[in-house]
């Protein structure tokens, strides 16, 4: 024991004038504070701020995603299924119900009313609380239909709130 | 004769400083999350109400509210018993410290305490030392490792430090020559070399540091809160307690605090004085005298001393969120080898230099 | 008339306290009871006129000595022991009779001399100033003398234990 004891400088010894500088460091904190913590629901985190847009998804609309559907490269919160004008991008191909391991993506395809494309989603479900935001669905979709937003203030009273729709996934990009 | 006015008024007097330490209590409670949470770059609970201002009150309805368990293994009697047995010492001790001057109102004499024992700091001592039998019971009736260990803590701890604050006490004693705690808040206004008022850290710079690292041991707050290490003994003696049960040894705890910060204030820093303040006004060496009402002397005493109450109950928070807690056995090695021979080299300097009458 | 009152009522419940505190099985129990008979003396000491010895008689008694019990009861455990009340040999009854027959014997023996004539009274009987005084000034040598003896104690514990640590 004895023999590997640190050997203290007299301040150190004494300690109280250590003490003092702890206490000091500890007062300038309080009267000069780094903002690190937000009140969250009054003032949000920017999520969106941070993208080199190379997800495939984003493509060319990348920049006009970021602005309007809060698009990002790193954050994957709830999902959207793009429409370009008038027309989903979406043909109800089951790819992204395929590749989900969690079996949170349930579509119902449908002839399409429109002549442009084949098929179209009748129903495209998402149950959000079974999802766990791996973006293998983004991945795999080949019409770059699905994507995901910085959307994550996912709050309900109730489970059936938290599965949603297509008419809820839509988002318009031009 | 008993004079039922006078019996009135410090009845009243003794409701109003009970009230006041209640609420003192209960907004330490958020002060101390806030003071912390600032300190740490944060910004602590801000929800209820402005500024979080309602928090204690959430908080005092959710301990009614949860359930109020006794371990079935528990000694019924003693485990209800050790909360109150916290409480009500830590609620006495404030009777015997003054917060103003002798006020003078229509031929009566009113001290601005509540009780002027001739006995007054001893007072304090004899009180301070029931209240730590409730955390003793308390740790011992849970039937509980983790309580116990605190419990045993608390004992040693608390013997320990009672020697080296009582003969850090002492040279107080010597120095004002009174055990009235009101007696020595008033001597402290007398002058030093005509000029600088006689407060006990001036007089007394090194007992003061042993009492206030005593007084931390004696109140469990950090780096001395091994009765109730979080990460040694889970909760240490309130392990097991629960709903108002809690809230009774958490409000004992603040409670303590409250009077420490008090006597510090009364016993170092001169009380109620302001300094060069007197009954009738200011008196400044070579400059003169200002004039004013007794009300109004009162007043600024009064708040004086609130003012430095609230600078040491600030300071407890800043000392636990500075330091890290000591280890067992160099907190008793601290209280024994450290502070009691330093205590008494204490009074043998005092000593001393009243022999040479310095002070 | 009230504090004969509360002189009476508080020796009963000396009485009773100390008894429990001999009767009583659990430790922890016996301990706590004594303290309250402490706590008791020392308002006994406030109704005779004497507030630093009471003070001084909690400070010491219960702040210190009575922790100490509890201290070492808890340390080992003594609880799980026994509990309900001891029960003693009539032996042992008889002896503790025997001295209290004695003793009782020796206080209405003293009881002439300690007697206070009527009308006896000293201006701040019982204060802190009045004891310092007194001790200091006459009877200096017996205060002395009993604080050696207490220092000659603290040596013999320290003794015992350094002699433990050897084996």
């Amino acid at each position: 024991m004895t023999e590997n004891k640190k050997k203290y400088t007299f301040k150190e010894a004494v300690y109280f004038i250590e003490i003092l500088r702890g206490l000091g460091v500890t007062i300038k904190h309080f009267f000069t504070r780094r903002k690190f913590a937000i009140n969250y629901p009054e003032e949000k985190l920017n999520i969106t701020g941070n993208t080199q847009a190379t997800m495939k998804v984003m493509d060319k609309d990348a920049q006009e995603l970021i602005d309007r559907v809060e698009v990002t490269m790193n954050y994957r919160g709830k999902h959207a299924l793009l429409v370009d004008g008038d027309l989903g991008r979406c043909v109800a191909c089951k790819m992204c119900e395929t590749v989900c391991p969690f079996f949170a993506i349930y579509i119902e395809p449908e002839e399409s009313p429109d002549p442009r494309k084949e098929r179209s989603p009748k129903i495209f479900e998402v149950d959000l609380t079974r999802c766990a935001y791996c973006g293998y669905c983004v991945e795999a979709c080949p019409e770059n239909a699905i994507t995901m937003t910085s959307f994550y203030s996912l709050v309900a009273r109730q489970r059936p709130e938290l599965s949603i729709q297509r008419k809820e996934l839509r988002t318009v990009i031009k | 004769m008993v004079d039922y006015i006078t019996v009135a008024i410090y009845t009243v007097m003794s409701v109003v400083v009970f009230v006041l330490i209640l609420t003192t209590v209960a907004f330490l409670t958020l002060a101390e999350r806030r003071i912390s949470a600032f300190m740490q770059d944060r910004l602590g609970p801000n929800r209820v109400g402005p500024w979080g201002l309602f928090q204690p009150v959430a908080d005092g309805i959710k301990f009614i509210m949860k359930e109020d368990i006794t371990p079935l293994e528990a000694n019924k009697l003693l485990y209800t018993l050790a909360p109150i047995l916290t409480i009500i010492p830590a609620m006495l001790t404030f009777a015997v410290v003054p917060f103003g001057h002798d006020l003078f109102l229509h031929g009566r004499v009113i001290n601005l305490q509540i009780a002027n024992l001739n006995v007054g700091i001893l007072y304090v001592f004899a009180i301070a030392s029931m209240g730590i039998f409730g955390i003793i019971i308390g740790g011992w009736a849970s039937n509980n490792k983790y309580s116990l260990l605190g419990g045993l803590r608390s004992a040693s701890q608390f013997i320990s430090y009672e020697i080296s604050m009582g003969l850090a006490v002492i040279g107080i004693l010597m120095v004002y020559g009174s055990l009235k705690l009101n007696d020595i808040a008033l001597y402290q206004g007398s002058l030093w070399f005509n000029t600088i008022p006689k407060w006990g850290i001036l007089v007394q710079p090194l007992g003061f540091i042993i009492f206030l690292v005593s007084v931390f041991a004696e109140t469990n707050r950090v780096p001395f809160d091994l009765p109730e290490a979080e990460s040694e003994l889970v909760g240490g003696y309130h392990t097991e307690y629960s709903s108002m049960k809690f809230a009774f040894f958490f409000m004992g705890e603040y409670a303590n605090m409250i009077t420490a910060s008090a006597l510090i204030a009364t016993l170092y820093f001169g009380g109620w004085q302001v300094p060069y303040l007197h009954n009738i006004g200011f008196i400044i060496p070579k400059f003169g005298i200002v004039h004013m009402q007794q009300w109004l002397v009162a007043i600024i005493e009064v708040l004086s001393f609130v003012i430095k109450v609230g600078f040491f109950l600030f300071f407890f928070l800043w000392v636990r969120w500075t330091l890290p807690r000591f280890r067992f056995d160099q907190l008793t090695a601290l209280g024994w080898k450290v502070l009691i021979p330093l205590g008494i080299l204490n009074i043998v300097i005092t000593g001393a230099l009243i022999m040479l009458r310095i002070i | 008339m009230i504090s004969n009152v509360l002189l009476y009522i508080t020796a009963v419940l000396l009485v009773i306290t100390y008894l429990y505190a001999v009767i009583a099985g659990n430790p922890v129990y016996s301990a706590l009871s004594m303290g309250a008979a402490f706590f008791l003396t020392s308002f006994l000491f406030v109704l005779l006129g004497a507030p630093f010895l009471a003070a001084v008689q909690v400070i010491i008694y219960v702040g210190a000595m009575l922790v100490m019990f509890l201290f070492i009861i808890m340390m080992f455990d003594l609880n799980k022991t026994s509990t309900g009340t001891v029960r003693y040999k009539p032996s042992t009854i008889f002896s503790y009779f025997l001295i209290m027959v004695v003793l009782l014997i020796a206080f209405f023996m003293a009881k002439g001399v300690l007697k206070m004539p009527e009308g006896f009274t000293i201006v701040g009987f019982g204060s802190a100033e009045n004891i310092g005084f007194n001790l200091m000034r006459y009877y200096l040598l017996p205060f002395e003398l009993a604080s050696f003896i207490l220092l000659v104690g603290v040596f013999g514990a320290i003794t015992f234990i350094k002699k433990r640590d050897k084996e």
